[in-house]
């Protein structure tokens, strides 16, 4: 990674190719949680990644990527909602008001630091403990050791669809399970 | 599982704000949430449209920060173009050997070409003849003439002669320039002011002493041959002494100037504190290159990159950071930067990469 980082910083197209498969999926992710459209989650993580490279002088650490890419994906977010450009889930106007007012919130508190990253990770961790234990194992060797899917795949003697499969798994169950620590209410309103 | 109703989720938004503790809690897993998802997208396909916005940006930067000055540029363009280009129109291209003539006028000096350097009416100057460029000598000088100045400009992987109106001799090296007087004036002190890395054989004149400005120091001499190498981004700057002897002055400060004398075989190593250190060095090492021969004596791998970069009009990334700091030493005339790079590798291995002029070494 380090070594990736110093050619990224030196201009190295390849790197940078690198770290757009390693996050590019997640910044997306990001979006779809906030703006419900995947055209426009997709052009919000690239223009992140677009942002990143044209300004990969400002980013002093290989952490500083990641934060980069969700503080980018983060104030794309709150403009989108702000101008009201977000599509409409509900009737309901009292809803649509309040969700909005929500987002922006937790768009705001956001600051990407290393402690909100271990902080969310512990969080994760906790919940994940109630995966199967392969589930559990392909998101800890993808999320937290960062590995790539022929990796993970290699070392667990799966095939690469088994890593994919079993990563789409986790993140639905994960999605489910932390749901839960607010109520079961709430898990039913996220889970799509 | 199935969508929730609007009831349920208006009865979501009621429990989250019926306290700022859930409000808090709901923050904090629909944060953890966001930032676990991920999806499922073609990333080939989408790094592809992200190069793309990356080159369309670049070119919006450029139009933009153009656009302000726009309207002026196009004057000054049309007007300049009119006045130095005469009648034609070109771009200098990076790679030309430039000579600027008074007032801002450009004239591009081809290799192995012969000509005359005139001024706007029409005398002439002096004769380029292939490589080099020969002032006529100074015959009967007017008292109180003014100063016309030229300044030769010599690109990367080239290098270029001059003669100066006083018969010395000036040897610039690649990625470097020079301003100077096209008559020196009698009683006045002979000044030029130096760029980069150039070999010069001073006439002796006891009465007009010869003063060589750089950035950083000056150099004062009577008639004698000595080398200075004073590149902008090189972090040590050096004057070689061949024969005679010479005066060396750093600017300190505004008020103290503090000046040395250096020996034949003497070398003045300045940094860019302004602070200088003297020892005794084999000369032939470092005029070397003026016959084309390049020398490393004893050299650090960084330095010995900045001058293949200019001597081959080549840039080099090193990526093995390991090699900066080791040293070599030997001696390349006819090799090619190929060559060259292939002999480093097989002391302390390395890979590079060629594309076009750009270099990458690689561990």
């Amino acid at each position: 990674m380090e070594e990736q980082f110093l050619l990224f910083k030196n201009g190295d197209e390849i790197a940078f190719q690198f770290f757009f498969n390693k996050y590019y999926n997640q910044i997306v992710g990001f979006g779809m949680q906030f703006i419900y459209d995947k055209d426009k989650a997709k052009s919000i993580a690239q223009e992140a990644f677009v942002k990143l490279w044209l300004n990969k002088e400002k980013v002093e650490k290989v952490a500083g990527i990641k934060a980069f890419l969700y503080t980018s994906a983060k104030s794309d977010c709150l403009n989108i909602i702000r101008h009201k450009k977000v599509a409409t889930r509900y009737k309901n106007s009292y809803i649509r008001e309040k969700e909005q007012q929500l987002n922006i919130e937790i768009l705001k508190s956001m600051k990407f630091d290393a402690l909100m990253f271990s902080e969310l990770e512990e969080l994760i961790a906790a919940s994940i403990k109630k995966l199967p234990e392969k589930c559990q194992k392909v998101f800890v060797m993808r999320r937290i050791d960062e590995k790539k899917n022929k990796e993970i795949a290699l070392e667990l003697n799966i095939s690469v669809k088994a890593v994919e499969a079993n990563m789409t798994r986790a993140i639905k169950f994960l999605k489910i399970s932390l749901s839960n620590y607010v109520s079961t209410i709430l898990l039913l309103s996220f889970i799509f | 599982m199935g969508e929730a109703s609007e009831e349920e989720i208006e009865s979501i938004f009621k429990w989250i704000e019926a306290s700022e503790n859930n409000k808090q809690e709901f923050v904090k897993y629909k944060t953890a949430w966001a930032i676990a998802d991920e999806t499922n997208e073609n990333k080939l396909q989408d790094f592809i449209i992200v190069n793309k916005r990356v080159k369309l940006r670049r070119l919006k930067i450029t139009v933009s920060s153009y656009m302000k000055y726009a309207a002026i540029l196009i004057c000054i363009v049309s007007v300049i173009s009119l006045w130095i280009f005469d009648k034609h129109d070109f771009v200098i291209p990076e790679d030309a050997i430039v000579l600027e003539l008074k007032e801002g006028k450009v004239k591009i000096i081809y290799d192995n070409v012969s000509q005359d350097i005139e001024n706007e009416e029409g005398d002439i100057l002096g004769k380029q003849v292939s490589n080099k460029i020969a002032y006529q000598k100074n015959e009967s000088s007017i008292e109180g003439a003014e100063l016309v100045y030229h300044t030769l400009s010599v690109p990367f992987g080239k290098k270029f002669q001059l003669e100066l109106s006083d018969g010395s001799s000036i040897t610039l090296n690649s990625g470097s320039s020079i301003k100077y007087p096209v008559q020196f004036i009698k009683g006045k002190t002979r000044e030029v002011f130096l760029k980069g890395e150039a070999y010069f054989k001073v006439s002796e004149d006891k009465e007009n002493l010869f003063v060589v400005h750089t950035s950083k120091f000056d150099t004062q001499v009577y008639g004698t041959e000595f080398n200075i190498s004073s590149y902008e981004n090189d972090a040590i700057h050096k004057v070689v002494l061949v024969s005679g002897s010479i005066g060396v002055q750093l600017e300190n400060t505004k008020d103290f100037r503090s000046e040395f004398v250096i020996k034949p075989n003497e070398m003045i190593l300045i940094n860019g504190l302004g602070e200088f250190e003297k020892k005794q060095v084999d000369v032939f090492n470092y005029i070397a290159w003026v016959e084309g021969v390049l020398v490393f004596q004893n050299e650090k791998f960084e330095n010995i990159i900045k001058k293949l970069e200019r001597h081959y009009d080549v840039s080099i990334e090193n990526n093995y950071s390991a090699i900066r700091n080791n040293r070599y030493t030997g001696v390349f005339d006819v090799e090619t930067i190929d060559d060259i790079l292939k002999t480093f590798a097989k002391h302390r291995y390395f890979t590079y990469v060629v594309q076009g002029d750009e270099i990458t070494i690689n561990h």
